[in-house]
C-alpha cells in the first residue's frame, strides 16, 4: 500500500519550504471539506498532505492600516459569517458564508480553501468579486497580491501555483451608502450546490438610484462572472419594480450556463436574471411604483 | 375490550436511551477478532457479455485472502424473492451497474478495495435497454432471455366506454413518477462467521431473517438450520433490505475462508447497486358524473423494475390495485406492466407502489373537481370507500374502513378550517400559497394467494419477567416496543417486566417480514395467542400453589389472583421460582394466520387484500414565482391506523412519512441515464434537510378499531409517506394553477410549467 | 394417519387441487410428504404445520394441517 504522508507545519515558511520538497506530490489541506472528498473518490492521490491549519500567519480577521479587511485563508466560513467587521464593512460576504453548506461545512471549511478550490459555484466568490477583493498568495519567490478576477482562470484553475498558498484575502470596505444582498438558488435549503447565485453591491444615495454597481454571478460560467452589462444598465437610472425586472433581464448576457444534473442551461440563464431582479426587490430599494 | 394500561399509552421506546446516546450496535459495528475485509466488483457495463474474468493478479496481491467468482457459488448462483434471477456473482452476462462479478476478502478494507482493481474483466458491450416501453418491443435488445416483460397485470370491471359517454366530466393525462432512494442511514452492510460445524452465522440488517436464511441456503446449497440470520437492530430499511444486500456475498466468504468476515458498502455503491422505487409512467383516463361521483377509471401503467424482478411483479400488482384511490369506483380498465431494463434494480420500497398511481389518481380528482366547480374536499367524501363496499376490483370491504373519519379530522383541523387565512399572507407578493388535500389507503398484509403468517413466543423468565419473541425486526419503526406494550397487557404485568426478542432465527420463531404495514398486526395477533397458552401453562401451577380450582385463577395488574378468595395472591415472580424450583419452565408459542379476502382474481397473488389502513393529509405550500420553488409550510396528518398502540409511534412514522413524501413530491430521483447513475451521492440525490421540513407537522390520529386486529390495531408504517406527495402538488396547483404531472416538481420544473402556462 | 395439505401459489403446480388429504405411514417426516408430492425446492420453500414453521426432517403426526408455500413478500 502507498503510503501517504502528512505534515503539520508551525509557519509559512516551514509550509514553503515542505511544499517545495514535495512539489506537484503534496496536497495543501485545511478544512478538507473539498479534498477529502476527492482523495476518497481518488480524483487526487497526492503523495503528502501539507496541513496548514496551524500556520498562524493565516488565521485571523482584522482591518488593515489602509482600511482594508484582511481575512485570513484559515478563517471559517462560520468565523467569517459572524465577524462583526466583516457584518458591518462587507455584510454580502457575511451573508454568503452563511449560506454555505451546513453548519458542520461552516466550521470546517475555510475562505482560502473555497478560494483555492476555485469551483465556478464557490458561494464566497461572487461575493468577493463585487467586493473587489484582492488575494494575497505567498511562494518561494515571495508575496503577490491578485485582483479577485484575474485569480481564477476556469473551472478548478486558478493563478495558484503548485508551491503556493493562498495566505488571505483583501477586502476594501463598502461605504456606509452602499447596498448588498447575496442570494442564492439551491435544489434544498442546506448542503445544496448552487444552481445560480447572484452577489449585489451598489451605491445607493437615494431611494432606486444606484451607482458603482457590481453584480455577480456564480455556477454560470466556467468561473464566476461579473455581469458589466446589466451593472451599467441599472447605474445611473431610477429603479422602480418595473424597470428592475426589465433590467434585470440583461443579467444573462454575461453567462454562459452549462446544463448538468442540477438544472438546464436555459433555466439557469432565466434563474440568473430573476434572483438578481428578486434581490432588487427584496432589499426593499427599489422605489415602489 | 378490558381497560388497557400500556397499549395506547406514549411508552418510551426500549430502544430509545441506547440510540439517543450511541451506545446501540448496529451489524455494521460488530468486529470479531481475526476478520478479514470483503468488497464487491461491480459491473463497469450496464449491460454486457462477461467474456472473462481474470483473478489471478488479485490473488497475488499481499493481504488479499480470498477472491471468488461465480465458480465458487456452491448452490443456485441466483436470488430474488420471487424468482432467483439475479446473479450472486456473474459468470456470463451483467445487466445493471450494480452487479456483483466478484468477491474479495482481505485483510483490510483497502487492501479488498485495492484488489478489486486488480481483477481483469473482458466485457462485449450490449445495446442498453433504458426505455421500458420501448424494451416492451419486440424489436428491443432483451436484458433476460425469458423476455422484458416480467409482469402483466389486467383487471377490467363494468363497462369504461358507456361511462366516459355519459360522464360530465373526463380527465385524461400521463404522469411520471422518480427513482426513489430508500436512503437509510445504515448501508447495506453486515458480518458473518462460522464455526467448526460450518455453522454459519449472519448479522446484517434485513426486513425478514428467515427468507434470508431461505436465500443463502438455496445459494449455498446448505441445509437452513446451519445458517442463522440476526436482522435486528437495522438502521433503516423502508423495504429497501427487503431482498438480499450482502447476506449471500458474507456467507461465500466466511464458507470459503473459515474467517468471520464484514462487508459495508459506501453509499455510492449503495446508491448504484441497491434497490429503488420503481419509476412509473402512468396514463389515467377517469370520468365523473356532475354530483363529482366517479363513474370510471382507466389506467395504464408501466413500471421499470430495471435488470432484476425482486418484488417488482408483486408491485406493479399493488399499483393497479390501488390505481382508483380509496374510491368507489364500479367501471374500471386496468393494465399494468413490469419491465426489465438496464436501469438499476427497483423493488419494495415504503407505500409498494401506490405512492406512484395515487400520485395520479389523486392530481386526476383535483382536476374533476376544479372542473365540476366543487370542493376538494367534498368529492372525496362523496367517493369515499365505506365499509361493505365494492372496491376497484370487485372485492368488498370487509375489513374495518376509516376514510371517511380521516377526512372528518382533516376538515376539522385548524389548517384546513382556517385555509384562506392561511394562503392570504404569503412571505412576498411574488410568492403565492396553495392548500391541497389528498387521500390513499393501503393494502396491509401479503394479500390473497399468499399466506401471511406469525408466530411469537413467550417465556416465563427465572427473575418473574418475560421474554417475548417475535422475528419481525426492528427497522426503526418501533415494533419492538408496540410488542413490549402489546404482551404486557394480555400477560396483565409491567412493560417494564418485557424483555422483547427480535429478528433473529436463533431466537424467535417465524413471524414473517417487516413489511407490507403487517408487523404489529401479525406479531400482536401472535402474541395474543402465545400469551393465552402462557396463562394456561400458569394457571394449573399457581392453583396448585394457591390450593384453589385451576378455573378459580385469574390474572391482573401484575399478579395471580384467586377469584374466590381475592386475599389469595402471587406474583409472576412467585410462579417462576416456583418453578425454577422444580427444573421446569414456562415458554409458550403462538400462531397466527391472516384472514383474506373472498374474492379471489384468478391467475394473480398478493392482490386484493382485506385489510387496509386509511390516510388524509394536507399540505400547505408557497411556491416563489420567480424561482419555482417550493416550500412545505406546513402539513397535517390524518392517518386510520385502527387502534394506535403507541400514539407517540405514529406521530413518528407520520412525521417522517410525510418528509419522504415530501422528498419524492419535490426533489428525490437516482437519475439514471444510458444505464449510468449520474447521481451517486447524496450531493446530487436531493433527500430534504432539517432546514426543509415543514415548520409543523400536524398529526391526527383517526382510530377505526379492526375487529381482527390486536387490540384493534392494523399498521401504518407505509400509508403516512403516500397522499402528503399528491397533497404537496395539488397544493402546487391551489398556489400558481399550474398541474404537476412528473415528480420531483423541482423548481425547473415548476418554473416551466408556470411560464408554458403563460405562454397559453 | 391423515395429513391435510395446502398449496399456495407456485406450489399447486405439484397437485391439481390446492387442498387434499394425504394417508402417510405412521412417523412419517416432512420430507417423506414432499417425497410424495414430488416436490423438487427443497430448500426455497415455507411449510407450517399447525401454524408452526417446520423443516424438512420434522416428523407429521395424525391430523396435522400443512401448508406448504413458496416464500414471497409484499408491500
Amino acid at each position: 500500500m502507498t503510503r501517504l504522508h502528512v505534515a503539520i507545519p508551525e509557519s509559512i515558511d516551514e509550509a514553503l519550504g515542505l511544499l517545495g520538497k514535495w512539489g506537484r506530490e503534496a496536497a495543501v489541506i485545511a478544512g478538507g471539506t473539498d479534498l477529502v472528498v476527492e482523495l476518497k473518490d481518488r480524483l487526487k492521490s497526492p503523495k503528502a498532505l501539507i496541513d496548514i491549519g496551524r500556520v498562524p500567519e493565516i488565521s485571523g480577521i482584522r482591518e488593515t492600516e489602509g482600511g482594508d479587511v484582511w481575512i485570513g485563508a484559515l478563517s471559517t466560513h462560520a468565523e467569517v459569517a459572524s465577524s462583526t467587521v466583516v457584518k458591518e464593512t462587507a455584510p454580502v460576504l457575511a451573508d454568503a458564508c452563511a449560506q454555505v453548506g451546513s453548519p458542520q461545512i461552516r466550521n470546517r471549511g475555510t475562505i482560502g480553501g473555497n478560494i483555492s478550490t476555485a469551483s465556478p459555484a464557490g458561494d464566497t466568490i461572487p461575493a468577493l468579486y463585487v467586493l473587489e477583493a484582492s488575494v494575497e498568495i505567498i511562494g518561494p519567490k515571495g508575496k503577490r497580491v491578485v485582483p479577485i478576477e484575474s485569480f481564477f482562470q476556469g473551472p478548478k484553475k486558478s493563478a495558484l501555483a503548485f508551491d503556493e498558498i493562498v495566505l488571505g484575502v483583501k477586502v476594501p470596505k463598502l461605504g456606509k451608502e452602499y447596498v448588498s444582498f447575496f442570494r442564492k438558488l439551491g435544489q434544498r435549503k442546506s448542503l445544496a450546490i448552487s444552481i445560480v447565485s447572484v452577489a449585489f453591491a451598489g451605491r445607493c444615495q437615494e431611494p432606486g438610484l444606484f451607482t458603482d454597481v457590481r453584480i455577480a454571478f456564480g455556477a454560470v460560467a466556467p468561473t464566476v462572472v461579473r455581469a458589466r452589462t446589466v451593472e451599467k444598465a441599472i447605474c445611473n437610472m431610477k429603479l422602480d419594480p418595473k424597470s428592475a425586472q426589465y433590467i434585470s433581464k440583461l443579467a444573462f448576457r454575461d453567462c454562459v450556463p452549462i446544463t448538468d444534473v442540477r438544472g438546464s442551461q436555459g433555466y439557469r440563464e432565466v434563474m440568473a436574471c430573476n434572483l438578481l431582479y428578486e434581490g432588487l426587490l427584496e432589499m426593499g430599494r427599489v422605489r415602489k411604483a | 375490550m378490558t381497560k388497557t394500561e400500556w397499549v395506547g399509552a406514549d411508552v418510551i421506546r426500549i430502544d430509545a436511551k441506547d440510540k439517543v446516546r450511541g451506545v446501540l450496535k448496529y451489524m455494521s459495528d460488530l468486529s470479531f477478532p481475526n476478520m478479514i475485509y470483503g468488497a464487491v466488483l461491480r459491473s463497469k457495463h450496464p449491460h454486457a457479455l462477461i467474456k472473462k474474468i481474470n483473478t489471478k493478479r488479485a490473488k497475488e496481491l499481499d493481504g488479499v485472502v480470498t477472491v471468488l467468482t461465480h465458480e465458487d457459488v456452491p448452490g443456485l448462483n441466483g436470488f430474488g424473492i420471487a424468482i432467483p434471477d439475479q446473479p450472486v456473482l456473474c459468470s456470463d452476462k451483467v445487466r445493471y451497474m450494480g452487479d456483483a462479478i466478484a468477491l474479495v476478502g482481505a485483510e483490510s478494507k483497502e487492501i479488498a478495495e485495492r484488489a478489486l482493481e486488480l481483477i481483469e474483466v473482458e466485457y462485449q458491450p450490449l445495446p442498453v435497454v433504458c426505455d421500458p416501453e420501448q424494451a416492451m418491443l419486440s424489436s428491443s435488445p432483451k436484458v433476460h432471455e425469458t423476455g422484458n416483460l416480467h409482469n402483466h397485470v389486467k383487471i377490467e370491471r363494468g363497462n369504461v366506454e358507456a361511462a366516459f359517454k355519459e360522464a360530465q366530466v373526463v380527465v385524461e393525462n400521463t404522469y411520471f413518477t422518480p427513482r426513489q432512494m430508500h436512503a437509510f442511514l445504515e448501508p447495506e452492510s453486515g458480518v458473518a462467521a462460522i464455526d467448526e460445524d460450518k455453522n454459519i452465522t449472519i448479522w446484517c440488517g434485513g426486513q425478514h431473517p428467515y427468507r434470508d436464511q431461505l436465500q443463502v441456503a438455496r445459494a449455498l446449497g446448505m441445509n437452513p438450520r446451519k445458517i442463522r440470520i440476526v436482522n435486528t437492530p437495522t438502521g433503516g430499511a423502508f423495504g429497501g433490505k427487503d431482498e438480499i444486500t450482502v447476506q449471500i456475498h458474507l456467507a461465500l466468504l466466511v464458507l470459503h475462508t473459515g474467517r468471520p468476515a464484514k462487508i459495508v458498502l459506501s453509499r455510492e455503491e449503495s446508491v448504484i447497486a441497491g434497490m429503488k422505487r420503481h419509476p412509473m409512467r402512468i396514463h389515467m383516463k377517469t370520468a365523473a358524473a356532475a354530483d363529482g361521483t366517479i363513474l370510471a377509471n382507466e389506467a395504464r401503467v408501466v413500471s421499470d423494475t430495471g435488470a432484476y424482478a425482486s418484488l417488482g411483479g408483486p408491485v406493479i400488482g399493488f399499483a393497479i390495485e390501488h390505481s382508483c384511490g380509496a374510491y368507489r369506483v364500479e367501471n374500471v380498465k386496468l393494465e399494468g406492466f413490469c419491465v426489465y431494463t438496464n436501469n438499476g434494480v427497483a423493488g419494495a420500497f415504503r407505500g409498494f407502489g401506490a405512492n406512484q398511481v395515487t400520485f395520479a389518481v389523486e392530481t386526476q380528482l383535483d382536476m374533476i373537481a376544479e372542473k365540476l366547480g366543487m370542493d376538494k374536499l367534498e368529492i372525496r367524501k362523496r367517493n369515499a370507500l365505506r365499509s361493505g363496499d365494492i372496491a376497484a376490483l370487485g372485492h368488498q370491504m370487509e375489513a374495518s374502513v376509516g376514510l371517511l373519519r380521516t377526512l372528518e379530522a382533516a376538515e376539522n383541523s385548524r389548517l384546513w378550517q382556517l385555509k384562506e387565512e392561511f394562503k392570504a399572507k404569503p412571505s412576498a407578493p411574488h410568492k403565492k400559497r396553495g392548500i391541497g388535500i389528498a387521500c390513499s389507503f393501503q393494502g396491509c398484509g401479503l394479500g390473497k394467494g399468499l399466506p401471511d403468517y406469525g408466530a411469537a413466543s413467550v417465556e416465563l423468565l427465572p427473575n418473574g419477567q418475560f421474554a417475548i419473541g417475535v422475528s419481525c425486526p426492528e427497522i426503526g419503526q418501533g415494533n419492538t416496543t408496540a410488542f413490549a406494550q402489546m404482551a404486557a397487557d394480555y400477560i396483565r404485568c409491567s412493560v417494564d417486566d418485557i424483555v422483547v426478542l427480535s429478528g433473529d432465527t436463533g431466537h424467535t420463531l417465524d413471524s414473517g417480514t417487516s413489511t407490507a404495514s403487517r408487523s404489529i398486526y401479525t406479531g400482536g395477533n401472535a402474541l395474543k395467542h402465545a400469551v393465552q397458552n402462557l396463562h394456561n401453562a400458569i394457571s394449573p401451577i399457581a392453583a396448585e400453589i394457591l390450593c384453589v380450582p385451576e378455573d378459580d385463577i385469574s390474572f391482573g395488574h401484575g399478579k395471580i389472583v384467586s377469584k374466590s378468595c381475592p386475599d389469595k395472591i402471587l406474583s409472576f415472580k412467585d410462579i417462576a421460582e416456583y418453578i425454577t424450583a422444580r427444573g421446569l419452565s414456562i415458554k409458550s408459542e403462538g400462531h397466527f394466520i391472516w384472514p383474506v379476502s373472498e374474492t379471489e382474481l384468478e391467475g394473480y397473488v398478493g392482490i386484493p387484500h382485506l385489510l387496509y389502513s386509511y390516510i388524509t393529509q394536507i399540505a400547505l405550500v408557497e411556491v416563489n414565482t420567480l424561482t419555482g420553488e417550493t416550500e412545505v409550510i406546513e402539513a397535517v396528518s390524518v392517518p386510520d391506523p385502527g387502534k394506535a398502540i403507541n400514539p407517540q409511534g405514529v406521530e413518528g412514522q407520520s412525521e417522517g412519512g410525510v418528509v419522504m413524501g415530501m422528498g419524492y413530491a419535490l426533489t428525490e430521483d437516482t437519475i439514471i441515464k444510458e444505464g449510468m447513475t449520474l447521481t451517486r451521492n447524496f450531493s446530487t440525490y436531493i433527500l430534504p434537510t432539517s432546514l426543509d421540513m415543514p415548520c409543523k407537522i400536524e398529526t391526527i390520529i383517526a382510530e377505526e378499531l379492526e375487529p381482527s386486529g390486536p387490540f384493534g390495531a392494523k399498521g401504518i408504517g407505509e400509508a403516512v409517506c403516500v397522499p402528503i406527495s399528491p397533497a404537496i402538488t395539488n397544493a402546487i396547483h391551489d398556489a400558481v394553477k399550474v398541474w404537476i404531472k412528473q415528480i420531483p416538481a423541482t423548481p425547473e420544473r415548476v418554473y416551466t410549467a408556470l411560464k408554458s402556462r403563460e405562454v397559453s | 394417519m391423515k395429513v391435510n395439505v395446502c398449496l399456495f401459489g407456485p406450489m399447486r403446480k405439484y397437485r391439481d387441487k390446492d387442498k387434499f388429504q394425504l394417508e402417510l405411514e405412521e412417523g412419517a417426516t416432512l420430507a417423506r410428504l414432499l417425497d410424495h408430492l414430488k416436490i423438487e425446492d427443497r430448500i426455497y420453500i415455507v411449510i407450517l404445520i399447525n401454524g408452526r414453521r417446520a423443516y424438512e426432517d420434522e416428523p407429521l403426526s395424525d391430523d396435522a394441517e400443512v401448508l406448504i408455500m413458496a416464500p414471497t413478500g409484499g408491500g
